[in-house]
């Protein structure tokens, strides 16, 4: 395999059992689900005339990281049958969302810079009557597969972890926002990495991903991401009313990324998408670490990270990723700092 | 990095592994986003490159002094609206040199920068009536003492030790705990709030290019009696985010049009965080204070909108009765406390860059 030969003895035998179990974390299945409604070509034009009026000018766009705003578990997008993509675009600054668009249904309008936007959830894969998403997500029956949790989630009152040695899910608490909620304490085990160490089974596993058409930006143009967040610190505390300790405390990155996908071939990748992303042979971090949403002092904050895309015309994807630690997303805001 | 041994490209290589992706039910082939067949367009996308000449950099120092300071001695309070603060007479240079003084109207003053004013507290100020609220600091504040330990001081026949508390003397500072002898109306980042900076750009491309964004660099102190929550939710409103409920004091800034609109959208939160902090929640230790000054980067993609003209930083409002600790910490002497170090902020200066 083609990261194997990258890694010492022990993991690439690891690696080569995966490959021998024929884990392929593949990209959902397009046949299996409902296909994208295709307008014929004089409404498309008019609609997409229409839509492009909408944000005619706009200065930027914004995402809020609620759950009324995102295609859900519950309530998945009628045509991929997956949770996790927004729905829901503001302009940067209105309070009142984009009106529906016209050329996709399934969201409102947004800049056309902006691709996509969602955000892992990994809890899809639980399979429960209510997962309307469980199709579009790697499942429970696969051993090397991470077991449903609410490591990362749309925060609720309720969530649940796996315990290994009594084989079943067990409820246990959340915050209560409805928020994107990154609780460490729920993470061991959920990441893509499958050794026995929790501090490392645990990383790696949730976050946001920003998906860009760089056709509509300017060759050199930059942007500037605004993200509102909670980076929780040692001092804060679980959902439970334990205290997060300083292995909890917040470690979020933002990446810089080449994906080369499309938004539809980006809404069909299973859930939780961390794992295929993973694969930085195939989706390499052009820039790694390019800012640290910090500190985590567990006070909400606004932060500010230039997002320079003309560092290379590939990159077309920001990722805020949990490396490790809990926190809360409240919003983000994408800005274009001007043609150039 | 969080006790973890491995190095993170370690770990990476590892999720490398685990993420095999193999081509399954993947079409490998990449279909165009339907509406990409024209690229949008902003207001800017047609306008020359050239960069008008002129400075570069503006600094305001929030010194009341008239050789130090961008700032000559205010009336007794401003009254709300556009215009109608407190206006910068000096601008400075990056490195701290003079650059123009006068005003906007004279020669030297950076035609980009139509003008900076404060919003100060006092009897015209119908925002924010109290005179200690928001003022420049007097002499006297530097002795300005608080009980961060929570416990009564001596002179005041108890066992706690006063520290030092107020603002240096001439600097624009917002003492909350006198702020909320007569509470300030909520900020809303428009004309209408009591307690703020506000900074005018003009938009001419004779002035300002159109490819031309502002980097705005605040250099201040906050303080807080206590820092983050305990818990997130404490931060929420049934499903609204609400950071003056989390909040000792809330400062938010603003990137209007006209400066004028009805509920403008923030453009970023200022504070929370703060720097520092007190903690009065564990008696048994001695609060640690809450002072420091540092800077907030905060850029304005002026570019983006040839309408945008108005940067905005308002107080919203604090979360904090004055009473209880409140009082016992940052006004153990009563008031006017003068105590912008124990809850407040201190202003320091607030440079622009053109970029």
């Amino acid at each position: 395999m083609k990261g194997c030969p990258l890694l010492s003895d022990a993991r690439r035998v690891i690696c080569l059992s995966l490959t021998a179990i024929g884990l392929g974390l593949v990209f959902g299945c397009a046949g299996q689900l409902k296909t994208e409604p295709v307008a014929k070509s004089s409404s498309s034009t008019s609609a997409l005339a229409i839509d492009q009026k909408a944000v005619e000018g706009a200065l930027g766009v914004r995402v809020k990281f609620h759950s009324g705003d995102y295609y859900t578990l519950s309530s998945p997008r009628p045509d991929t049958g997956c949770a996790g993509d927004a729905k829901t675009f503001y302009p940067a600054l209105d309070a009142s969302p984009y009106p529906l668009s016209l050329m996709d249904p399934y969201t409102t309008v947004k800049p056309a810079f902006l691709k996509n936007v969602s955000v892992d959830l990994s809890d899809a894969n639980h399979n429960i009557s209510s997962n309307e998403a469980y199709n579009c997500s790697y499942g429970e029956t696969n051993p090397n597969v991470p077991k449903a949790s609410s490591c990362s989630v749309f925060d609720s009152a309720s969530g649940i972890v796996y315990d290994y040695d009594a084989e079943a899910h067990v409820a246990v608490s959340g915050y209560g926002t409805d928020y994107y909620a990154l609780t460490d304490a729920y993470c061991t085990r959920s990441g893509p990495i499958a050794i026995s160490d929790p501090a490392v089974n645990k990383l790696l596993a949730g976050g946001v991903y920003f998906d860009i058409d760089r056709a509509q930006l300017g060759e050199k143009e930059n942007l500037l991401l605004s993200v509102t967040h909670m980076p929780l610190g040692a001092l804060q505390l679980n959902p439970d009313g334990s205290t997060i300790g300083a292995q909890g405390a917040a470690s979020f990155k933002v990446h810089l990324i080449r994906t080369g996908l499309s938004a539809s071939e980006v809404r069909l990748v299973f859930q939780p998408r961390y794992l295929t992303f993973a694969n930085t042979d195939r989706y390499p971090m052009v820039v790694e670490t390019l800012s640290i949403l910090a500190p985590p002092t567990g006070q909400l904050r606004q932060d500010q990270i230039v997002i320079p895309l003309s560092l290379d015309p590939a990159i077309d994807r920001i990722r805020i990723e949990r490396y490790s630690g809990s926190g809360v997303l409240i919003d983000a805001t994408l800005y274009r700092m001007g043609p150039s | 990095m969080n006790g973890f041994a491995r190095s993170p490209l370690t770990h990476r290589s590892l999720a490398l592994i685990a993420a095999l992706a193999a081509s399954g039910c993947f079409s490998g082939t990449k279909t165009s986003t339907k509406s990409s067949s024209s690229k949008s367009t902003t207001s800017t996308a047609t306008v020359s490159s050239a960069t008008p000449g002129g400075a570069k950099a503006a600094r305001i120092i929030f010194l009341q002094s008239s050789t130090n300071g961008s700032f000559d001695a205010p009336s007794a309070g401003t009254a709300p609206g556009l215009g109608s603060g407190h206006q910068a007479v000096r601008v400075f240079n990056a490195d701290g040199t003079l650059l123009a003084n006068g005003g906007p109207t004279a020669s030297a003053w950076p035609k980009w920068l139509s003008r900076v004013e404060i919003g100060v507290s006092g009897a015209a100020n119908t925002a924010a009536t109290n005179s200690t609220c928001a003022r420049f600091a007097d002499v006297s504040e530097s002795a300005a003492e608080c009980s961060f330990s929570n416990q009564t001081l001596v002179s005041g026949g108890g066992s706690g030790q006063a520290t030092p508390c107020g603002a240096p003397a001439g600097y624009f500072r917002v003492s909350e705990y006198d702020c909320s002898q007569a509470a300030p109306t909520d900020g809303k980042g428009n004309h209408e709030d009591g307690v703020y900076i506000r900074a005018v750009f003009d938009r001419s491309t004779s002035v300002l290019g159109a490819n031309e964004n502002i980097l705005a660099v605040l250099e201040y102190a906050a303080s807080g009696l206590e820092g983050g929550p305990t818990s997130p939710s404490s931060c929420f409103s049934g499903s609204t985010l609400a950071p003056e409920q989390c909040s000792d004091m809330t400062w938010k800034t603003f990137l209007n049009k006209t400066g004028t609109e009805t509920a403008p959208q923030p453009f970023m939160l200022l504070v929370p965080p703060v720097f520092g902090y007190v903690n009065t929640a564990s008696p048994a230790n001695v609060g640690t204070g809450g002072g420091g000054v540092s800077t907030r980067q905060i850029f304005l993609p002026l570019a983006g909108d040839s309408d945008l003209k108005v940067f905005q930083l308002s107080r919203i409002k604090t979360n904090i009765t004055n009473a209880g600790k409140f009082q016992t910490v940052c006004a153990p002497n009563g008031a006017p406390a003068n105590s912008a170090y124990c809850v407040g902020m201190v202003f320091v200066s607030l440079t622009f860059y053109r970029l």
